[in-house]
């Protein structure tokens, strides 16, 4: 058992731990502009609140394997990029219904506000509706980041070797159930660590916002 | 005197409920008009149809001269020049009281952040709310956020004043504070349309006294006219209830 506690076992996995962060960071950051996008033109209907209601539907109710397979062999994206655009594509829809709550916590008053001092609505939007918006759906959006990172690890099914990639490649190198045991649990707990931490962290500031404004 | 608010046979519905039945109202440069009238009359509707927060399907809305419903490009300018003033304050919450006063003079005046704070200050310190210019809005009472909220409007420098019953969500302790920020204001010369049921206000500010009812105007007089000897059934019905309610 010991023999898994190795510095360059570390690394190897660190390595991997670097290709997960670096696909969930860039899906949540894109998903999180496009959501938003997405957000407000169902919010605000017609023909493109529409279609993005469409988007939306279909999206969430495929599997995030399926997109990732399709855009690793149906597109000529060096594998990462595959991973970053097939996970933007699908966490979009994700993170577009949950801004699209915020929105809706907002009170029609705070609208007519900003429209009654000359404010047009993207700017409304941008000053005064978003980032209360956003604010009210702090907890379930980190909660959405923190499945993103952990449903990264899609992407070593088209041979990304990202945190989990890695961990199946050193399990090659293991037999007996300890130390297999030992390994899925070093992986998790690294997941749990990062996972954690980004949870207390959004937890903590929310908190301190929320205080000063009800 | 010039016209500054013309509305000319407004029809307002909602779904298939008519709320305006052709209202003409015209408002004087300086002039303060207090409308009244019972809950669901249409005051609200007809105050918002000013700065179109109600858009009507008939009728023209004239504000400057700007006929507002076929010149829409000039109506963010025309909402500018229009401050209003809600029951429920609307303040931004997630922003603090300066804040609040310097949002529209930075974003749509491109004033300097010094010279929004200044002019913040400046109009925070005449409803008498300087020491509350870092408090966050829902750390001030009621009364304190309507004075904001006035504060807020009065930052863009318009020329036209709305208030829809500013006075009606407050504790009753805390009416007083607002109603005087308001009576400085009328001091000063500013336009005002004001829907209030606070009589006293009326009788010391208003020019002109407008009874709303069933969504037309009923009738339009000189305060003192208007209290001591309204012309209309609906208008000695409402007075009385008032009255008696005080
Ligand atoms: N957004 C709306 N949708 C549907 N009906 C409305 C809306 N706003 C006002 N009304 C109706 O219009 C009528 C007039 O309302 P309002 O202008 O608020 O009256 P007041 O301010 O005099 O109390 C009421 O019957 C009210 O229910
Ligand atoms: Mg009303």
């Amino acid at each position: 058992m010991s023999d898994i506690f190795q510095v360059p076992i570390f690394l190897f996995l660190l390595q991997g731990l670097r290709v997960t962060l670096t696909i969930a960071g860039a899906a949540i950051l894109m998903s999180l502009v496009f959501g938003t996008i997405l957000a407000v033109l169902r919010n605000h209907g017609g023909f493109w609140g529409h279609l993005a209601a469409v988007y939306i539907e279909a999206v969430r109710n495929a599997p995030l394997l399926l997109f990732i397979l399709a855009f690793r062999f149906m597109t000529p994206l060096p594998p990462v990029y595959a991973g970053i655009v097939a996970m933007t594509v699908f966490e979009t829809a994700a993170l577009a219904e949950i801004v699209r709550g915020g929105l809706k916590s907002i009170h029609k008053g705070q609208w007519e506000a900003g429209a009654t001092q000359g404010f047009n609505k993207i700017q409304v939007l941008r000053y005064i509706v978003l980032p209360q918006a956003i604010h009210n759906v702090i907890p379930p959006l980190v909660s959405q980041f923190t499945t993103i990172i952990k449903d990264t690890s899609y992407v070593w099914a088209v041979g990304i070797e990202d945190l989990t990639g890695k961990g199946m490649i050193i399990m090659g190198r293991y037999t007996t159930a300890a130390q297999v045991f030992t390994l899925f649990g070093l992986i998790a707990a690294i997941y749990f660590v990062i996972n954690y931490s980004i949870s207390c962290y959004a937890r903590r500031r929310h908190q301190r916002m929320a205080k000063a404004i009800y | 005197m010039s016209r500054v608010i013309r509305l000319e046979n407004i029809h307002k519905s909602f779904g298939k409920l008519e709320v305006l039945h052709g209202i003409d109202l015209e408002v004087k440069e300086g002039e303060k008009v207090v409308i009244i009238g019972p809950s669901g009359s249409g005051k609200s509707t007809l105050i918002r149809c000013i700065n179109l927060l109600e858009k009507p399907e008939q009728g023209a809305v004239y504000v400057d001269q700007v006929n507002l419903l076929s010149n829409t490009q000039q109506l963010s300018r025309v909402r500018q020049s229009m401050g209003m003033v809600f029951q429920q304050f609307n303040l931004y919450p997630h922003m603090t009281v300066l804040e609040n006063l310097m949002l529209a003079p930075m974003k749509l005046k491109k004033e300097s952040g010094e010279e929004a704070e200044k002019t913040a200050l400046v109009y925070l310190e005449r409803v008498g709310l300087q020491d509350k210019a870092h408090s966050y809005p829902a750390q001030l009472s009621g009364g304190q956020q309507q004075r904001v909220a006035i504060a807020r409007a009065l930052t863009m420098k318009p020329k036209i004043m709305l208030f829809d019953e500013p006075t009606s969500a407050l504790d009753p302790e805390m009416i007083q504070e607002v109603l005087d920020v308001m009576v400085a204001l009328a001091d000063e010369g500013i336009t005002m349309v004001v829907v209030t049921h606070e009589m006293g206000f009326a009788r010391r500010v208003a020019d002109r006294v407008v009874f709303m009812a069933d969504g037309k105007i009923i009738e339009e007089n000189a305060p003192e006219e208007f209290f001591t000897h309204p012309q209309h059934e609906r208008a000695r019905q409402f007075l009385s209830k008032i009255e008696r309610a005080v």
